[in-house]
């Protein structure tokens, strides 16, 4: 009778699922074993792994290594960024807290690509940055550039990391601070003993929720990429929605290749930042 | 006379505009028990977070060991505190936590030999052999507290700071502590200066209390002078039930008290003609039967009564109506109801002077 009802219980979800994840999935799959023909040509029957070995060899491999070394820069700088704007405002007393969380996340309440386009006005050759630049000299081209796309990429992901970042600084007792300084240790023995030990859980979840993301971002490397920095998910985009030759079985094929290299670099990444984070190495064992 | 090791010179401070140390003098010696009580926001929190160098002085000076420290960070002071709840480390374990100060010295340098016999040395000191690998979040509070403990000592500091020790202990567990903490500093020959707001406690484990009251020092003397002698009326209020005669000094010693035929010896001269205030803890109050006749005595009423096993308390009322407790051995009992005499048990009296506006015990 219980299990009859969890079932019932647990059916939409899983309805759910099977519906708008795990068939759209097995169809990006199937699809990506297939050559790119009609239908009706007697070919388009025949499995194949082209499209795999197309998308691994070049010029299709440097733009996967583009987009894992882009999103990896772009997740650590972002890190970089996000800890101190977190470690603001969890110690902000509470009265004032509100004020400064809304002044940080009313930008993030306008759309994704205004905002990237917003980048794009400050960035281009005649605009705002550039122009300062020039006159004092310096003639460079700021969009269109590797640099450009990360830094569209951290400003847009800034929030996915500095939230859980947030909640897990705001729960950290100063008392184990004072603790530690009474005991004789100075800022970075406090950041590395006490701080980061406690922050760990939400440094790990931040980290995944922007480098995913990341892996597959389209926007932000077209509109500040300037179509120079091909990325996976520029490839995917212009391969099913492209103009000029759409190949949806290749872009399935990317887009598999994706999800297994996001879930490659999580195991990866998890292990060794799990390790470097680990109590034993960040607490007090360091040998002398 | 001992070495000084602590003094605080006209310490002041001020939160906001809020004054909350309001010029507080005092030194500590070496090796001694101090204790420094008061109710809540009398201050006595800020004023040891300003000794150990969490918070400035608004003004004044903190001497350490004579030198002046007013403007040493917290980690330059030779001190070390246990923490009200004690801020445990909570992912490194017993032996990590004790090691933490000892792995930060600076000079000399301990090597990871020598950490790890201190660490046993202190770990055997609070009796926690065995449960080094545990997390704080696996141990008892007087576990907890005790790894605090032997966090803190674990460095050799000058001076231990300890605020509210046994403010999350239950009462069994904290006459416990008290006693194993004082036995410890005796041992260690140690000074120690506790915070507490529990005057049983400071009474049973300090050489001196000092009394804090509204950001101001009341007075400063061993259990005994603040508890049987205070200097005040504020500080005879600090320990509750004391009772108090109105009495007119009839020159040196002797006194006559309104409410009490005969005459009083107190402990103190007094010009002759000055009002004072008799002060009477419960056990230095009698009750009798009633008797024809007895000199010092004041008929009263029983009008409560408490059994408290070594004791009996009552509380009788007088016959100007207002109420005091005694305190008796349990032989004798009355019961509420019974007519009564009020007296002085034998000995001189400790008397305060009135204060100008005339207090309640005046009529």
């Amino acid at each position: 009778m219980k299990t009859l009802r969890n079932f019932i219980a647990g059916l939409p979800a899983a309805l759910w699922i099977a519906l708008f994840l795990c068939a759209p999935l097995a169809l990006i799959a199937l699809t990506s074993f297939f050559p790119n023909v009609s239908s009706q040509a007697p070919e388009a029957l025949t499995p194949t792994l082209h499209h795999y070995r197309r998308a691994l060899a070049a010029p299709f491999d440097a733009v996967l290594w583009q987009s894992l070394t882009l999103s990896a820069i772009a997740t650590t700088l972002c890190l970089f960024v996000a800890f101190p704007v977190a470690w603001f405002l969890a110690r902000r007393p509470s009265s004032s807290r509100g004020f400064w969380m809304a002044l940080f996340l009313t930008p993030f309440l306008l759309n994704f690509l205004v905002r990237v386009y917003a980048w794009f006005v400050l960035l281009r050759p005649e605009g705002l940055i550039a122009s300062l630049l020039s006159h004092i000299g310096i003639n460079t081209s700021l969009t269109s550039s590797r640099g450009a796309v990360v830094l569209g990429l951290v400003y847009c992901y800034l929030p996915f990391l500095v939230l859980p970042l947030f909640a897990v600084l705001e729960k950290l007792d100063t008392r184990l601070l004072e603790a530690a300084r009474d005991l004789g240790a100075g800022p970075i023995d406090r950041l590395r003993h006490v701080v980061l030990p406690h922050a760990r859980p939400g440094i790990i979840a931040g980290l995944v929720l922007v480098f995913v993301p990341m892996m597959g971002e389209y926007c932000v490397p077209r509109m500040l990429g300037g179509g120079m920095i091909s990325t996976l998910g520029t490839q995917i985009e212009s391969q099913f929605l492209g103009s000029v030759k759409p190949n949806w079985p290749f872009g399935s094929a990317l887009s598999m290749l994706l999800m297994v290299f996001v879930g490659a670099a999580l195991i990866v990444g998890m292990r060794f930042g799990a390790r470097l984070l680990e109590p034993e190495n960040v607490g007090a064992q360091v040998k002398p | 006379m001992l070495e000084t090791i602590l003094d605080v010179r006209g310490v002041r401070k001020r939160f906001g505009g809020q004054e909350v140390l309001k010029g507080i003098d005092l030194s500590v010696r070496q090796g001694e028990f101090f204790s420094l009580l008061g109710a809540s926001g009398c201050g006595k929190t800020t004023l040891l977070r300003i000794i150990a160098g969490f918070e400035q002085a608004s003004s004044g000076a903190i001497v350490l060991a004579g030198k002046d420290a007013t403007n040493t960070p917290v980690q330059g002071r030779n001190l070390n505190l246990v923490f009200q709840n004690y801020a445990l480390f909570p992912h490194m374990s017993v032996q990590e936590n004790i090691a933490f100060g000892l792995r930060l010295l600076r000079s000399p340098k301990m090597s990871q030999s020598e950490i790890a016999a201190r660490v046993n040395e202190m770990l055997a000191l609070v009796r926690l052999e065995g449960l080094e690998k545990r997390l704080p979040m696996q141990l008892s509070g007087g576990q907890q507290q005790r790894v605090a403990l032997a966090r803190a000592l674990a460095p050799h500091p000058a001076l231990l700071l300890l605020d509210e020790p046994m403010g999350a202990l239950d009462a069994g567990l904290r006459q416990e502590m008290q006693r194993e903490l004082r036995a410890l500093q005796r041992r260690l020959g140690l000074t120690f200066i506790h915070v507490t707001h529990d005057q049983d406690e400071a009474l049973a484990m300090s050489d001196r209390i000092a009394i804090l009251h509204a950001g101001e020092l009341l007075q400063v003397g061993t259990p005994e002078e603040v508890y049987a002698t205070p200097a005040s009326r504020a500080v005879a209020d600090f320990f509750p039930e004391a009772s108090f005669f109105a009495a007119t000094c009839s020159g040196g010693k002797m006194a006559s008290c309104a409410e009490i035929a005969g005459v009083l010896e107190l402990a103190e001269s007094f010009p002759a003609g000055t009002r004072v205030d008799i002060h009477a803890r419960p056990e230095r109050l009698t009750l009798a039967g009633v008797r024809p006749e007895s000199p010092t005595a004041m008929p009263a009423r029983v009008r409560e009564l408490s059994y408290l096993g070594r004791e009996v308390r009552y509380i009788v009322e007088l016959a100007s109506g207002r109420t005091v407790v005694v305190s008796q051995g349990a032989r004798t009992r009355f019961e509420p109801g019974d007519a009564v005499e009020v007296g002085f048990a034998t000995g001189p009296l400790h008397a305060l002077a009135a204060p100008l506006n005339r207090a309640s015990a005046h009529p």
